[in-house]
């Protein structure tokens, strides 16, 4: 048997949600010494500030789009696919919006903007990447990003944590549908320093108890980016329909 | 075999092999100068330690209680930088396979497949997951499980 390749099967892209920010921009960097890349994002100056951090950045491609808008997504990715000539062969889906409100706070349109970005464009952006008009059956991996906010509870995290369940039960139900031509995972993890979340980090007290929560001590995105990689690749052929935990320890800790 | 016939020796033996002998090797990794520096454990385990089936509760047992046992000594472990994870594949083409298989007519060895999305699986796809987890790129993952079951648990 040959060596596994170490990134999805063919030529085709690598898409990533969210690339301007944390995480997104982290992949992007890493991903694009072996692949060509799509970045995603609402900011063209900040996706060309990824952009400029990736290996052979000239090659890199920007599809800007605000994924709040669920219903341009088939016509707009379906157009810059066709005008740009390329084809999607991996999909990491890892824009996310978080608003930590108490219940009473929140209204049903803040709920439906993160489900908007969290869920229903994630939904999109695959039943787009499955035409076979658009991207030729092309699309050989999925990986989510989502939390463990999809399995625990959390004050304030009601509709981050809704959208991220509903997120990992989208994911297995694509995989059991699109199987075996698409593989579609998501990545569960802990609490990092992004910008995303350094709001929660700029308060010394939660700090410290959110450290002593970790037996591994907090996260950075690139041990994120380590599992997504391992995902997408052919070393995780046979892996779909799968959570893969990635949260230093915080989930299984019975004093946290 | 079904539980009103297992005998109290082959469960005995069942957990000894796959649970017990998980512990008293494991364990190892927390007296000194085992692991300096840190180091890592995976267990495999098994989709039957997530679902459960007619005449497997021995194995059944055994595998989840390796469950069990990856959590607590996962945070045990932490510390001394020591990760404890585990693998819980379908059903993988190997020897212990291949006796299973005997028993089977082609009609049922083909439902057993179809149960998982992307057919049966090789030893080559677990030994990847466990080097995933063995080395650096699984430095913040400890105390879970990686199923690797080509689908079977997602439907």
């Amino acid at each position: 048997m040959t060596e596994p390749e170490t990134m999805p099967r063919d030529e085709g892209c690598l898409l990533i949600t969210g690339a301007s920010s944390g995480l997104g921009s982290e992949m992007a960097r890493r991903f694009s010494a072996s692949h060509r890349l799509i970045l995603a994002g609402r900011d063209e100056a900040r996706l060309q500030r990824t952009r400029s951090t990736c290996h052979a950045p000239e090659r890199q491609l920007i599809w800007r789009h605000d994924l709040m808008d669920v219903e341009g997504i088939a016509g707009q990715l379906g157009d810059f696919l066709a005008i740009n000539d390329v084809r999607v062969a991996g999909l990491v889906h890892s824009a996310a919006h978080l608003s930590v409100l108490p219940l009473r706070s929140l209204t049903p349109d803040m709920v439906l903007d993160t489900f908007r970005a969290n869920v229903f464009a994630a939904m999109e952006l695959v039943r787009t990447l499955t035409k076979k008009r658009v991207n030729q059956q092309r699309l050989g991996a999925v990986v989510f990003v989502s939390s463990i906010a999809s399995q625990f509870g959390a004050k304030g995290f009601s509709a981050y944590s809704a959208s991220k369940g509903a997120l990992d039960a989208l994911m297995k139900s694509l995989a059991v549908e699109l199987a075996p031509g698409v593989r579609v995972n998501s990545v569960l993890p802990g609490a990092l320093r992004t910008a995303m979340t350094e709001s929660m980090f700029d308060d010394p007290g939660m700090a410290d108890r959110l450290a002593a929560d970790y037996p591994l001590g907090i996260g950075v995105p690139a041990d994120i980016v380590d599992a997504v990689e391992f995902l997408l690749s052919e070393k995780a052929r046979w892996i779909t329909g799968q959570q893969l935990v990635v949260d230093g320890g915080r989930t299984t800790n019975i004093t946290a | 075999m079904p539980a009103r016939d297992i005998k109290p020796e082959t469960w005995r033996h069942i957990l000894a092999v796959n649970t017990e002998a998980a512990l008293a090797l494991a364990r190892n990794m927390a007296r000194k100068r085992v692991c300096q520096g840190g180091g890592s454990v995976v267990f495999i385990s098994s989709i039957m330690a997530l679902a459960g089936g007619a005449g497997s509760v021995a194995y059944s047992m055994s595998k989840s209680a390796l469950h069990g046992l990856a959590r607590s000594l996962a945070l045990e472990l932490a510390p001394i930088g020591v990760r404890v994870n585990c693998i819980a594949p379908g059903f993988v083409r190997t020897p212990m396979f291949d006796r299973l298989e005997r028993g089977w007519d082609a009609a049922q060895r083909d439902a057993v497949e179809a149960l998982h999305p992307l057919g049966f699986g090789e030893a080559e796809d677990i030994a990847h997951a466990a080097a995933f987890l063995v080395a650096a790129t699984g430095r913040w993952i400890t105390g879970t499980v990686l199923v690797v079951d080509g689908g079977y648990l997602a439907k």
